[in-house]
């Protein structure tokens, strides 16, 4: 399909947490990096969020314009005055506001709606599907994934601009200092209790920085009460995207939750482990384990993969191990973060061998 | 108007001037709590199948049908053959036209029968069935970590995840749109 223009609206409805709008803010900083000269507007129901993100991002204003891409508050705005870009994206089924959605019908081109990235088989039959809309544009299903015949994931691609976003940086705010024999992690989760993996880090044999990020982990470990050790507990204050993603890469380590932390955590190649997005019905468990059986495949070793996939479970509250085994795990996991690494780094080449998300999105609007 | 969630195989939905029959449904659990649910449709008119997906949310335009009881007699390789229960009069739906219906529906059964234009052509179903599981692996709590549904066949045929716990000759509630296990049958 050739679109008219390269504008695109972006429409986001924030459920919760900071994933949503993370997502949002990233999809529409990758779609201004590919087409500078582009209208990208990015229509959202939460722009605090994005304030907490970005905090050049003004929350108070209803319409705000920065580095070319256009803030809306779709709460405050009136959705009359907009005229749709040729292509709107819907970000997990954002419903649009009928006003615009009855206009986007008739005058858009294309409408795609890009759903939460899933390693389940049935992605690849989805993906790309066409939907059914009383109007003029077409839409098409756009699913996220780490095959070949999926969306692929969502990165940054963008260079650091000014600050350098390294351990120093970071620890300096906490009047620490980097040392070679230290190690770096970080921690945010959804607040599952991780006490059994917190005092093995505490009982390791090294020393360990641990960024605890987010409130819902900062209110959970907050609660744990550790004797002395090597474990030292962060709480920074709450990190921008750009910052975010800068502490993922410099970790030895990342424990991250959520499908946005998850993307990054892969692209930034360092060892991780991740919680994923709770559901009802046990759906997320199906999700998890599709993650996992995914994984496997990049794993040669299967006794490591064992120590990984462990600690994958226990991470995301299933796990049936005792304590005590959980302890012996985390040292493994510990004593093998750089093979580790290695196996993810696989699966890391592997899902951008076919591009970004934007890219394999570009290129499948071409060939609709 | 209905919800894309609500219809089933076996419903007709009018898009344009087209009326079309629901053949499959296939439904995705995706992310939060949303759902894409993937359909193969006929074209009343041309025969001519299609597929196309919806979002859970979506409306589409349900048509009402005439609808008569019948039961369920047998099956054919190609065809299932249901009696009016007033008249003994009986009709044939092809296999490919009642899609996964049959998945929902039992020998002797009565069921809600749709006609378009004198012609029976697909099986109103009902919300949800009750199906008896003539196949599933015994799994204990605690075999492998994180495992908390498995596979069960019921009398259908039909493949259900199901929570570890339900054994053979068991009978489980299956919602006839998702195809996902509800319950058991108390």
């Amino acid at each position: 399909m050739n679109l008219i223009n390269n504008n695109v609206d972006i429409h986001c409805h924030v459920v919760d947490n900071y994933g949503d709008a993370g997502i949002a803010l990233r999809l529409a900083r990758s779609y201004q990096n590919k087409y500078p000269l582009a209208r990208i507007s990015l229509f959202i129901d939460d722009l605090s969020l994005l304030n907490l993100l970005d905090s050049s991002i003004n929350s108070s204003l209803e319409i705000q314009e920065l580095e070319n891409i256009v803030f809306i508050d779709i709460l405050r705005a009136r959705m009359n005055d907009f005229s749709p870009a040729p292509l709107v994206i819907q970000l997990l089924e954002t419903p649009l506001p009928e006003v615009y959605r009855d206009k986007a019908y008739l005058n858009s081109q294309l409408i795609i709606n890009i759903e939460g990235i899933s390693a389940e088989s049935w992605v690849e039959s989805v993906h790309g599907s066409a939907s059914y809309i009383d109007g003029v544009a077409k839409k098409h299903f756009y699913i996220p994934g780490f095959t070949e015949q999926s969306g692929g994931m969502l990165i940054n691609q963008e260079k650091q601009k000014n600050k350098p976003f390294d351990r120093a940086y970071f620890l300096n705010e906490h009047n620490l200092a980097p040392s070679s024999d230290c190690l770096v992690g970080v921690l945010f989760n959804y607040g599952e209790e991780v006490d059994a993996m917190i005092n093995a880090l505490n009982k390791y044999q090294k020393k360990i920085y641990l960024f605890v990020c987010g409130e819902k982990s900062q209110r959970s470990l907050s609660q744990t009460m550790l004797p002395e050790g090597k474990l030292v507990l962060i709480y920074p204050r709450f990190y921008s995207q750009l910052e975010f993603d800068a502490l993922l890469k410099i970790a030895d380590f990342n424990l991250v939750r959520g499908e946005d932390s998850l993307m990054q955590a892969i692209n930034v190649a360092n060892t991780f482990l991740w919680q994923i997005y709770p559901q009802t019905d046990f759906v997320h468990i199906v999700k998890l384990k599709a993650f996992i059986n995914m994984a496997e495949e990049f794993f040669e070793d299967k006794e490591l993969f064992k120590i990984y996939k462990d600690l994958l479970l226990y991470y995301n509250g299933i796990s049936e191990a005792k304590d005590e085994e959980i302890e012996d795990i985390t040292y493994s996991f510990m004593d093998n973060l750089d093979k580790i690494r290695l196996n993810l780094q696989k699966l890391r080449k592997k899902v951008l061998e076919k591009g970004t998300l934007i890219e394999r999105l570009l290129k499948f609007i071409e060939q609709i | 108007m209905k919800l894309a969630g609500e219809v089933r195989a076996g419903n007709i939905i009018k898009r344009g001037n087209d009326l079309f029959l629901i053949v499959k449904c296939e439904y995705y659990r995706a992310a939060r709590q949303n759902a894409i649910i993937k359909m193969k449709l006929k074209n009343m008119e041309t025969g001519a199948l299609q597929e196309t997906s919806y979002t859970i949310t979506d409306k589409l335009d349900e048509v009402r049908l005439d609808v008569k009881k019948m039961q369920y007699l047998y099956s054919t390789n190609d065809s299932y053959a249901f009696m009016d229960q007033e008249t003994f009069d009986q009709v044939e739906i092809t296999k490919e036209d009642l899609g996964d219906a049959i998945y929902f529906i039992l020998e002797e059964q009565i069921v809600d029968i749709l006609f378009y234009e004198n012609k029976a052509v697909s099986i109103d179903l009902p919300k949800s069935a009750n199906l008896k599981v003539t196949y599933t692996e015994e799994v204990t709590r605690g075999d492998s970590s994180g495992k908390v549904t498995k596979p069960a066949t019921v009398e259908t045929g039909l493949e259900v995840q199901v929570p570890y716990f339900i054994k053979i000759g068991e009978v489980i509630i299956v919602d006839t749109t998702t195809k996902e296990y509800v319950g058991r049958e108390q």
